[in-house]
């Protein structure tokens, strides 16, 4: 598994646990909102992969998300950082 | 200026250790039964004290989306839920929202949010973006105004364990003197949680009668040796009395009189000699316009710690002077356990139930009473008595005394 599938594999069980949302049953171009996962949730996700990937997000990168494709673009970005 | 609203309660929803809803909560009160047990909550076995009282089977996902259930501190899901028993059934039918208030209290807020993130900052974490609104105090006001679109002022006093006592004496006036057309009052408290309890015991506040839970809550008994902690919620619907024959609202009771006062002494310890109590009833009798021997009904503060009782009992002598020795007195709390800041308005609603049943709950576990606590505090069963007066006393860490008063309300057409 390289590190953007063990990244995915993350968001999904926290999507599971916390908004009984099956990340893979999701197209590309559902809107976050419509799935009831606002802004508190998108910062506990984030603060969920800065924690245990050491990754980092600047809240500007969070201003224009508003799709599961958006989402999956930043994390599949932000992955191959250092 | 408008002229004074007089102001009634016309919804309340009840969560308490003794049920989930209004008419659970008032039976098992009327019978004398205790909502104290062995903790369940977190894992207390090698805790100084091992009980509490605590909502049993309570189920979040009944009222909340499951989201909320996630990530809603205890105190909010307990707020929520009795905010839809009061609301939910059509109770803001004919009512502006514009013009709605929402003044709900907590003492504490979200001290389980608190616990979590701090446990995540000392193992070198980042602390989730939920700390913050969950641990904030105003929690419960928030997401009842929200849920309901309440627009009108929102706010949460915090005033320790008179602090819904206080939400409730803020919307009242907000009321009465125009600022708003309704209000949603009341209060709620999830305070079961190890460091919390840690610090009540240390304090010497918390009866250590883990062998017999039900027991353990003696208020004005020689062998009480401290209250019990409990969780709940109580959230009312105030309006003026316009307002509610307008739409036809049922009155249950009228909020008629308010007073506070403090210590101005110690942070925990009560004032012995009960004055700035007996003044708070005092004040607040005054505004409802009545006498000390219109009180039928005291719901004492009644905490069965062993300096709070004898204050207590010495202000009601205070206030009320010779009419203290016939006036019935009880402390629901040796059947609820102490909701902190849910205490004052879980109270004030048995006020109301106990004006609408002719009905008043006892102080259970008293078999042997203080000396010095010498009322009539309706000891083990209940009894059956025409309420048309009914007082609650708050008393508050931090010296905060706070005495509503609620009467039968005067309007022959809202009394259908």
């Amino acid at each position: 598994m390289n590190r953007y599938e063990t990244i995915l594999r993350d968001v999904a069980e926290f999507l599971a646990a916390n908004y009984d949302i099956t990340l893979q049953s999701l197209a590309p171009e559902a809107t976050l909102e419509d799935l009831g996962f606002d802004s508190l949730g998108m910062f506990s996700v984030m603060t969920l992969l800065e924690n245990k990937h050491g990754l980092r997000f600047e809240g500007t990168m969070l201003a224009g998300l508003r799709t599961v494709g958006d989402l999956l673009a930043l994390l599949r970005a932000q992955s191959s950082v250092a | 200026m408008r002229e004074r609203q007089r102001v009634g309660i016309t919804a309340l929803g009840l969560v308490t250790p003794l049920g989930i809803g209004t008419d659970v909560t008032w039976q098992r009160l009327t019978e004398g039964a205790s909502g104290v047990r062995r903790l369940t909550l977190f894992d207390a076995s090698a805790s100084r004290v091992q009980i509490a009282a605590e909502v049993a089977e309570f189920e979040p996902r009944r009222f909340l989306d499951f989201k909320d259930t996630q990530r809603l501190a205890r105190v909010g899901q307990l707020a929520v839920a009795a905010a839809e028993l009061a609301l939910g059934s059509g109770a803001l039918t004919g009512l502006d929202r514009e013009e709605i208030g929402t003044i709900v209290s907590s003492g504490l807020g979200g001290p389980d949010a608190i616990f979590s993130g701090v446990r995540a900052h000392l193992d070198g974490q980042a602390v989730s973006p939920l700390f913050i609104p969950m641990a904030m105090t105003n929690l419960a006001a928030s997401l009842i105004a929200h849920r309901f679109e309440l627009q009108g002022p929102s706010y949460s006093p915090v005033s320790a364990c008179a602090s819904s006592a206080d939400a409730i004496g803020q919307g009242y006036r907000l009321i009465r003197d125009g600022y708003a057309g309704a209000c949603v009052v009341g209060g709620a408290e999830g305070p079961i949680n190890p460091v919390v309890m840690s610090s009540f015991a240390s304090m010497r506040a918390l009866s250590r009668h883990n062998d017999e839970p039900e027991r353990a809550a003696r208020p004005f008994a020689a062998d009480r040796d401290g209250f019990v902690l409990g969780e709940g919620a109580c959230v009312l619907l105030l309006e003026s009395f316009e307002s509610a024959l307008r739409r036809g609202a049922r009155i249950l009771a009228e909020v008629a009189g308010y007073g506070q006062t403090s210590d101005a002494g110690h942070l925990t310890a009560p004032r012995p000699e009960g004055d700035r109590v007996a003044r708070a009833m005092t004040l607040a009798l005054r505004e409802a316009e009545l006498a000390a021997g219109d009180v039928d009904y005291v719901n004492a503060h009644g905490t069965g710690t062993l300096l709070s009782d004898p204050a207590e009992t010495r202000a009601i002598h205070l206030a009320l002077g010779e009419h203290a020795r016939r006036v019935a007195v009880s402390s629901t709390k040796s059947m609820l356990g102490h909701l902190l800041g849910a205490a004052g308005a879980v109270e004030a609603a048995i006020c109301a139930l106990s004006i609408e049943h002719g009905v008043i709950p006892p102080t259970i576990n008293l078999e042997t009473p203080d000396p010095v606590c010498d009322l009539d505090y309706v000891p083990n069963v209940s009894r059956r008595r025409t309420v048309n007066v009914a007082l609650t006393n708050s008393q508050a860490f931090g010296g905060h005394n706070v005495t509503l008063v609620l009467r039968r309300p005067r309007v022959p057409e809202a009394t259908h």
